[in-house]
């Protein structure tokens, strides 16, 4: 063997451990978006039905936006219905009386028309409402594409198996259960009140 | 008194409240109202004598935009004056109304002074 092709050898050499050493420090980051991806997926996607479970957050989301949008839109409709009442009592006070009195009528129903005029907000925050919800649709499609990306790594590739062992070994598995349990708490739903009566929280109480 | 038949479309009951009240304080006395582009135009043919639109532009089936192309293109409609309320603000959106052909554009929340002078330009723009 001569010098030239020793050196050709020696470099080819050296490339590949450049691409191993790469591989070390990529597959553990694999590892890490995979397990992000599975953290992420149950909170968001309905789109892939391998992950349609009963945590699945998303289409709940949209179920209570919709809710939400009834709700505010009910309660809007009784404090109108109160405001045209106490409009029309006003005016009915107001009849015969003094111009003073008359002139106090008509600046409480100035008022009344300003707090009808107010309760746009209704309409204007269930837009807003949609508008977010929509944009966590569309960010759970991706992630959904991301998954099916990552999914068909882990079958295919021989990087996807070491990844799917670096997931299993768990090198710092307590670490990676407390950052799932902190991400389900960050995402957990704090007002939701299903449903139960004043009676069962009094038998609560004892 | 305003001798006009008012067509007015949005999808939320609570403006469509808010609506009708402020053409009353207005003194139109004659409206008609709708809950999407579908709804409305309908009515539109129906009725036969609605001089003025007010529309939403977000509402399902169909939207704002999709119901003023469809008025401005069927006759005998296609002149009515049409004033927009909605909650898109951005500029591109009030260029895209201008194009389709709206006579006049209005940003929730409003106040009954600000319709009640839109209507007024709208009316004195178109007729
Ligand atoms: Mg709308």
């Amino acid at each position: 063997m001569n010098d030239e092709k020793a050196s050709t050898i020696i470099e080819k050499i050296e490339e590949m451990r450049d691409f191993l050493r790469i591989g070390d420090e990529v597959i553990p980051f694999l590892g890490e978006l995979f397990r992000f991806i599975q953290q992420v997926m149950p909170l968001m996607s309905e789109v892939n039905s391998s992950f349609k479970d009963s945590t699945s957050k998303l289409p709940d989301a949209e179920d209570r936006i919709s809710d939400v949008t009834k709700a505010t839109e009910l309660a809007t409709t009784e404090i109108m219905d109160t405001l045209d009442e106490i409009s029309e009592n006003v005016e009915l006070l107001a009849e015969g009386q003094s111009e003073e009195k008359q002139k106090i009528a008509e600046t409480i129903n100035n008022h009344i028309q300003d707090v009808l005029m107010s309760l746009q907000f209704q309409d204007i925050t269930s837009q807003k409402l949609t508008h977010a919800n929509q944009i966590l649709v569309a960010i759970s499609k991706k992630f959904s594409g991301l998954h099916l990306k990552t999914e068909h790594i882990k079958l295919n590739t021989k990087i996807g198996e070491k990844m799917i062992n670096e997931l299993q070994i768990g090198i710092n598995s307590e670490k990676i259960k407390k950052d799932s349990e902190d991400f389900h708490k960050e995402t957990e739903d704090v007002i939701r009140h299903e449903k139960i009566s004043q009676d069962d929280i009094d038998d609560l109480f004892g | 008194m305003i001798d006009r038949k008012v067509l007015f479309v949005d999808d939320s009951p609570t403006m469509r409240r808010i609506i009708k009240n402020s053409l009353k304080k207005i003194g139109f006395t004659d409206f008609v109202e709708a809950e999407h582009g579908i709804d409305a135009f309908e009515k539109l043919e129906e009725e036969g004598d609605i001089s003025l639109i007010l529309t939403d532009w977000n509402m399902p089936e169909m939207n704002g935009e999709e119901f003023v192309k469809k008025v401005r293109s069927t006759e005998p409609f296609s002149k009515l004056p049409i004033l927009m309320i909605t909650t898109r603000g951005m500029k591109d959106d009030v260029i895209t109304a201008v194009k389709i052909g709206v006579n006049g554009y209005v940003v929730k929340p409003f106040t009954p002074d600000v319709l009640k002078m839109k209507i007024k330009q709208v009316l004195e723009k178109v007729g």
